[in-house]
């Protein structure tokens, strides 16, 4: 269907299509179209009047009633109550599902708080907490004022603190505890003009204990060996010497 | 019993009201989606997925307003959908279309299949509102209150779904000659 836009319709026609939509609208009775004089001028217009009256007749047939199909109020009211039965079941579903994780979380925050010790009872919790480094880092933080940190005198202080720690196995040996003594320096501090290569050794080999000298024998001997074979592999890497 | 009385006793759970709804509105949603969708069988669907839709978003009604508008509001958006998810899907071969019956038998008949044919051509919003005001009986502010427009813009969709329509009479010869004879001067 290509009807005509409003637009495209003469002012003219404007009064005459007001009283057809009257009539139409039950609120003019139809002869007041047939009394327009604009009628007998205008060919559309006309034309629209008679079909208005065409369309009036054929109005009360569209409205019949449609026969209602069977079992369509059963189907309706099946269809409800299943869908409020599922709604029903659906909250209840949620419901429990809300109480079941709420009961979860209360246990699972009664386990924990049953499970962490109290503060009294274990004051040696070790805790990545800074409060809880042991005292020899609380010492050494920074304070305002105080001096910067230097990695050679840290070393130096845990070589100490290892010695002091270690005391009670080191007394016994005498001398050697003055062995470790020399390890932070001799790696950080000032370089020491190199020894002959026997003599420094053996002489604080024979200054040191018994004792000591029976736990660093081993240290020695692997070294010398280990230095050995760092040789030997050396020589059979050798440019010159291809393998057979 | 008033709507806001069946509403309450719906809400409430009762069945003998929740059928009383359903008896009072089925007849106008069920012949407005025929009118709507042109097919017996999705009108049929499309009643059920109403009236479920009424009995969910009951607690939403305003007490204050007529039932009737608000289900056949209800009625129209659910033919709409329905009518947008029928042209997206494939086409059915025509020979499985279930349109309604609308051979005509006699003069008044096939006039009354025209018009059907003619208002069935007509744009959405304009076929919807000559369906409500014509074949449904639904007042302009009843109208406005259903698709959720001002009434005047319901006056100018209706008069101008009128003016096709008559203008299609016109082209299709639908005019009685002796009719047209009387206002000829």
């Amino acid at each position: 269907m290509n009807p005509p836009t409003p637009e495209l319709i003469p002012t003219a026609c404007g009064p005459t299509l007001a009283r057809i939509q009257s009539v139409l609208d039950g609120a003019t009775l139809p002869d007041k179209i047939a009394a327009d004089p604009h009628l007998t001028a205008c060919e559309s217009c006309r034309g629209r009047a008679r079909a208005t009256r065409t369309l009036l007749a054929a109005l009360p047939a569209l409205d019949e009633p449609d026969t209602l199909p069977i079992g369509l109020t059963g189907a309706i009211l099946a269809e409800v109550k299943s869908d409020r039965r599922a709604r029903i079941r659906r909250r209840a579903v949620a419901l429990v599902g809300s109480l079941a994780a709420a009961v979860a979380i209360v246990v699972w925050a009664a386990t924990r708080s049953a499970g962490r010790p109290s503060p009294d009872s274990s004051p040696e919790i070790v805790s990545p907490r800074p409060d809880h480094i042991p005292a020899l880092a609380s010492t050494s933080a920074p304070t305002p004022g105080s001096r910067p940190i230097r990695i050679g005198d840290e070393l130096a202080r845990a070589g100490g603190a290892i010695r002091e720690s270690s005391r009670e196995l080191t007394d016994p040996a005498g001398a050697a505890s003055q062995v470790f003594a020399t390890l932070p320096s001799s790696f950080f501090l000032k370089p020491t003009p190199p020894p002959t290569p026997t003599e420094p050794v053996a002489r604080s080999l024979a200054e040191i204990s018994e004792v000591a000298k029976t736990g660093l024998e081993p240290v020695t001997g692997s070294a010398q060996k280990a230095f050995a074979r760092f040789l030997r592999d050396v020589e059979a890497m050798q440019p010159g010497k291809p393998k057979s | 019993m008033t709507d806001a009385v069946i509403v309450r006793r719906c809400l409430a759970g009762d069945p003998g009201a929740t059928r009383e709804l359903v008896e009072r509105f089925q007849k106008d949603v069920y012949g407005l989606c025929v009118r709507l969708l042109g097919h017996h069988q999705d009108a049929e669907d499309v009643t059920q997925e109403v009236f479920l839709r009424v009995f969910r978003s009951l607690g939403r009604w305003d007490a204050t307003r007529p039932l009737r508008p608000w289900v056949l509001g209800i009625a129209v958006n659910r033919c709409r959908t329905c009518a947008g998810r029928r042209s997206r899907g494939p086409e059915l071969a025509d020979y499985l279309h279930e349109a309604p019956d609308r051979r005509p038998g006699d003069d008044s008949a096939e006039l009354t299949h025209e018009i059907r044919a003619a208002v069935d051509g007509l744009r959405d919003d304009y076929r919807t509102v000559f369906v409500l005001f014509h074949e449904r009986g639904q007042s302009y502010d009843e109208i406005a209150e259903v698709i959720g427009r001002p009434v005047g813009t319901v006056k100018t969709w209706l008069h101008r779904a009128r003016l096709e329509l008559l203008d299609h009479l016109r082209s299709r010869g639908l005019v009685a000659e002796e009719e047209a004879k009387e206002f000829k001067v």
